[in-house]
């Protein structure tokens, strides 16, 4: 009975916890990756050893569509393995808190959004095949039961099946008493080596060594704290060295809230707070799926909002602020209402082999109109990345802006092939060789392509770019107020007057609030009045108040502290003090 | 009792004899014609096709509750097939169908039924060719390269059936690239893989069943050997030896622009392990080598560069981007003699520049009496150019003729004869214009190309779902035979420096 609670408590725990923290998370996992029903998926994966795990993990994942029905998967294996540990290692009542080593470890794992969920599937097909060989007791039966699950396990999980014959090895040699069992050990270990030879040898003759004994085992390679592959090593560890402990097989039938309750209750505290505490999850990539779902939708308010709540953004946050406040049509009277600690790097990201870079850096091609460049970052992502949901949605919409139907309609018959997805991709099918785009984002992207061609290179200065993209097509708007919230951003006051009279509607209507302040700050230091008449009576004011104070102070740090409750989300404040606190 | 036994057998021999006749399909006596071919899935309809080829499997393109499929010729016994939209024909009774009637026209009648009335569309027309096919296929699968890579392979498939086993891929290379596989004459026993990378960048080489790991880069050329040509009766192979770069179009749907900064050409001799310099000029570009098959002369495409920048200087590279349309490829030819191993004059087979196009890729029949060629608005990497088509040039009397039959309003692009001369094999794009595929068409005595048709799956769905290009498709006569695992070895090791000497052959 206290058993189940403190069951109760782990699933209530991991439930809420993974729902609750880690629901973006789970998310981002469910969206990095596509699951099919189509047979050509399914045989795809039978190229590498643990294919059917692999592709069991992605069925279940596909499920991460909803953070709920992640957070329950999740919650449901984690707790399958611990009841398995329990008994399989006959944990007493008053070391329990033993058995949810593993599941915590494994829940601590599930926080990152880069975990391979195989290997959570791996250790409980593991946990399962040590429980049903140690539940045998005739020791024949069970000699060749376990001969068979190494094989078993091998065509079902790849290398797991040599994890568990090691988990084997250390099993009978500490749990078991009879003479004979090192022999069996013998057995055992020559079978393993055998069934490696046999797959190394005639069926997976494409993968190298390493590669048939280890996959799908998660790769270190890359990981460079302890915390990374910290709980990988102490899991497959616990396995391997929980049959030499002991104490775990005394049972004692102490009272309720006897001492070993509360070695269990601190225990199992503990274990959460480490949890807890050693969480991979990245709030900051989570808001980031958050923003580049609202952007899907074109929802750039939602976007904003997420924004609002960000503390220390990334280059890739940034720059989806940025967007969202080009495309709100505000970047010139409120970007700096947002924090910029990166300046003109928070407006681009780098070409990098990352997919995530990949996947939401394109999007700043995409919404400036260059979907070619647009839909190289996403094909360079799905090469390292693998096909997957979020790739494709973004590829087949560009593919319809190119009039690439045949392409699109590729795309989007994978997605069809897909549970949650189908649903778009018929809807989407609509625009395919349509010349009915009314109210679509479609039409509004074939009006900000380049009217001419021209090549681009692998890497490139973000604002020559900038200026030729605008040269090219100089109605994108888009284009043109991000180029000059771009030029704000990298103080480049002479670079940002000069382009300023290719405004649409330039003298005719008032300049957006950043733009008049930063036009003061470049009539003070060049002289030239000549661009003022357009500074509205409210900001110039405020800048006379801005002069009084910071000409006012005994030194610029005594300005800034008076200066940064009034004017902290003013072009003149970021001008004068972001990044550069001791400006003289 | 015995009365009751006899019956008992009777009943079971009348069951099984109802089974075995319910399981083939009924003729279709009653049927609606209707005019017109019915819509399938690959193209299979007017084509020609090698009487070794695998079974032209396909879908059709059309919901219905029932379907059914008769596939005959002049002789033998018709296939029938029934129940279902996705037509997979048996491989023995295609393969004797299709053995029993070479140089005859091969049938296939398609019924589908809608609500309780059976109709006949129009009946294909195929024709069997007298000549087989190579059998097998060689070629990279990768995604449509951008920058990065992760997992590639080169592949073989064998053409009378379905089966495709990998040559080797990069899991065994440490992910490291490969492609450019090569073969003299079409066949495997000389032949030569490129691997690229810092790690384990080189060429295996294979010349017998000996494989060498060969560092191509010498102090002599500006980069290692890229495109290959093997010499149809020497242990030589002609290589270009590029400077390459890539950009991307910002509107065009053509997406990747290859340009060379600055190629040349180089002769490796195997036996002696040594590079020596074929041509070398600053204001020309030099690239896609292709003996003529009696070993007398080397093709291979040449443009003048569209800058005067020396080699060396930064900016060479820019100024060729910004003029790349100007970049126009004519395909030369340099004599050579086998015994002396001395090249002779250079002359011009095809001016392109003169049509305002460009030529890639010259390859010539086996009979060494056809040209087959790639030709774009500019530029040398067709895969990327939606104008490239496949061209003929009859050598005999040099005249230009461009393959209606064979070419799409997509790319058309890498190709190789079949050894007999009577088949070849190129890249389109045509089914979504990214993903490449193999097609395959019938070439006759006269010259003349036939409607192609695409390389046969088991699935017919099966390029919707496949996410990866055929790169390089090389037909050869029997399979590579060296193990995997000795490629494996071979890749893993340091590879042996090539000698290289100024002075040309």
């Amino acid at each position: 009975m206290v058993r189940r609670i403190w069951q109760l408590l782990f699933v209530a725990f991991s439930f809420l916890y993974l729902f609750f923290y880690c629901g973006a998370t789970l998310s981002v996992m469910e969206q990095m990756q596509i699951f099919l029903y189509d047979k050509f998926f399914f045989y795809k994966h039978f190229a590498m050893p643990g294919g059917l795990l692999t592709y069991l993990s992605e069925f279940l994942i596909q499920f991460f569509y909803y953070s709920g029905a992640g957070a329950f998967i999740v919650t449901m294996l984690l707790l399958a393995i611990q009841e398995l540990v329990s008994r399989m290692y006959r944990i007493s009542d008053n070391f329990y808190f033993i058995s949810f080593i593993p599941s915590f470890l494994l829940l601590l794992l599930q926080t990152s959004e880069e975990y391979a969920f195989s290997n959570t599937a791996g250790i409980f097909l593991v946990a399962g095949a040590l429980f049903f060989n140690y539940q045998i007791q005739q020791t024949t039966l069970r000699y060749a039961s376990t001969l068979a699950s190494i094989l078993l396990l091998y065509v079902i999980a790849g290398g797991y099946a040599f994890f568990f014959a090691i988990a084997a090895v250390t099993c009978e040699l500490f749990k078991q008493k009879e003479y004979k069992r090192l022999g069996f050990i013998l057995v055992l270990i020559v079978s393993s080596v055998f069934v490696w030879f046999i797959a190394y040898k005639f069926v997976f003759v494409s993968v190298n060594a390493v590669g048939v004994a280890l996959e799908p085992f998660p790769k270190f390679l890359g990981m460079s704290g302890f915390s990374e592959w910290g709980p990988y090593l102490i899991t497959w560890l616990f396995f391997i060295l929980a049959p030499a402990m002991p104490c775990m097989v005394k049972r004692n039938g102490n009272k309720v809230f006897g001492l070993y309750f509360y070695v269990n209750v601190l225990s199992l505290a503990l274990m959460a707070f480490f949890t807890v505490r050693f969480s991979a999850t990245d709030r900051n990539l989570e808001k980031l799926f958050l923003m580049g779902d609202a952007a899907q939708k074109n929802d750039w308010d939602e976007v904003l909002q997420i924004s609002g709540e960000v503390r220390q953004p990334g280059q890739l946050l940034s720059l989806y602020t940025n967007i969202a406040l080009c495309k709100k049509g505000v970047l010139g009277d409120k970007m700096f209402f947002y924090e910029q600690p990166l300046h003109e790097k928070g407006m681009y990201a780098p070409f990098q082999k990352n997919p995530i870079v990949l996947l939401f850096g394109s999007d700043l091609y995409y919404q400036l109109g260059l979907v070619n460049y647009a839909y190289r970052w996403l094909m360079e992502g799905t090469v390292i990345n693998g096909l997957s949901s979020r790739f494709l949605i973004k590829m087949a919409h560009i593919a319809i802006i190119n009039k690439d139907y045949a392409l699109a309609q590729k795309y989007l018959n994978t997605l069809k092939k897909t549970l949650f997805y189908k649903r778009w991709a018929l809807n989407q099918e609509r625009y395919i060789n349509s010349s009915d785009l009314s109210n679509s984002d479609i039409k509004i992207k074939r009006a900000l392509l380049p009217t001419n061609d021209y090549l681009i290179g692998e890497d490139f200065e973000f604002e020559a770019f900038l200026t030729y993209f605008l040269k090219d097509n100089p109605k994108n708007r888009f284009a043109f107020d991000y180029f000059m919230g771009y030029n704000l951003l990298s103080k480049n006051l002479a670079g940002f007057v000069r382009h300023l009279p290719l405004m649409p509607g330039f003298g005719q209507r008032q300049l957006p609030r950043h733009y008049q302040e930063a036009l003061l700050i470049y009539a003070m230091q060049s002289g030239d009045k000549s661009l003022l008449s357009g500074i509205s009576p409210e900001v110039q004011s405020k800048f006379d108040a801005f002069n009084q104070i910071f000409y006012g102070s005994p030194n610029p740090e005594q300005a800034r502290k008076q200066l940064v409750g009034q004017f902290k989300n003013t072009y003149w404040y970021y001008f004068l003090y972001v990044n550069n606190p001791k400006a003289n | 009792m015995r009365i009751a036994h006899f019956q008992y057998y009777k009943a079971a021999l009348f069951c099984f004899i109802a089974l075995v006749t319910s399981c083939k399909p009924k003729t279709i006596d009653h049927f609606i014609s209707v005019d017109g071919l019915p819509s399938i899935r690959p193209d299979y309809t007017s084509v020609t096709v090698p009487y070794n080829i695998a079974p032209l499997n396909f879908l059709i393109e059309e919901d219905a509750d029932d379907y059914q499929v008769k596939i005959s010729s002049a002789k033998g016994k018709p296939i029938v097939i029934s129940g279902d939209k996705t037509i997979q024909i048996p491989e023995k009774d295609w393969k004797t169908l299709l053995s029993e009637n070479r140089g005859k026209p091969l049938f296939i009648d398609i019924f589908v039924k809608k609500g309780g009335n059976w109709k006949k569309y129009k009946t294909i027309e195929n024709s069997i060719a007298d000549e087989p096919i190579d059998g097998y296929l060689v070629y990279r699968l990768i995604e449509p390269l951008y920058v990065n890579w992760q997992k590639m392979g080169i592949y073989q498939r064998c053409l009378e059936n379905f089966e495709e086993k990998s040559v080797l891929n990069n899991n065994l290379t440490q992910g490291e690239c490969m492609n450019c596989h090569s073969f003299q004459m079409n066949s495997p026993q000389n032949m030569l893989i490129h691997l690229r990378g810092k790690r384990n960048g080189g060429t295996l080489v294979v010349s017998g069943n000996k494989v060498t790991k060969i560092n191509t880069k010498t102090s002599g050329a500006m980069s290692p050997g890229v495109y290959p040509a093997w010499h149809p009766t020497q242990n030589l192979i002609a290589f270009s030896v590029n400077e390459i770069g890539q950009l991307f179009h910002a509107r065009s749907t053509e997406k990747i622009e290859v340009l060379d900064v600055q190629s040349d050409l180089v002769l490796y001799d195997v036996d002696k392990n040594q590079i020596t310099p074929i041509i070398q000029s600053n204001k020309y570009f030099e690239t896609f080598p292709a003996w003529s098959p009696d070993g007398r002369y080397l093709y291979f495409c040449s443009a003048r560069c569209p800058t005067d920048r020396p080699k060396t200087d930064k900016l060479r590279g820019f100024d060729i981007s910004e003029q790349y349309t100007d970049l126009k490829y004519n395909i030369l030819r340099i004599a050579f003699d086998p015994k002396s191993r001395k090249f002779g004059a250079v002359d011009t087979v095809v001016n392109a520049l003169k049509l305002n196009k460009s030529a890639s890729f010259p390859r010539i029949s086996p009979d060494g009496k056809f040209l087959l060629f790639c030709l774009s608005d500019y530029g040398n990497f067709s895969i990327w150019h939606k104008s490239s088509d496949l061209y003929l040039m009859n050598l005999q009397i040099r005249q230009l003729s461009r393959l209606d039959a064979v070419n799409s309003n997509d790319v058309e692009s890498y190709h190789t004869w079949s050894s007999n001369g009577r088949w070849f094999v190129f890249s389109s794009r045509r089914i979504d214009g990214s993903y490449t595929r193999p097609y395959f068409a019938y070439f006759d005595k006269n010259g003349k190309a036939y409607k192609p048709f695409l390389l046969p799956q088991e699935d017919p769905l099966y390029y919707q779902s496949l996410y990866k290009s055929y790169n390089v498709p090389e037909l050869i006569k029997t399979p590579v035979n060296i193990n995997i695992r000795d490629f494996e070895k071979q890749a893993l090791e340091p590879p042996k420096p090539a000698g290289y000497s100024p002075v040309k052959e």
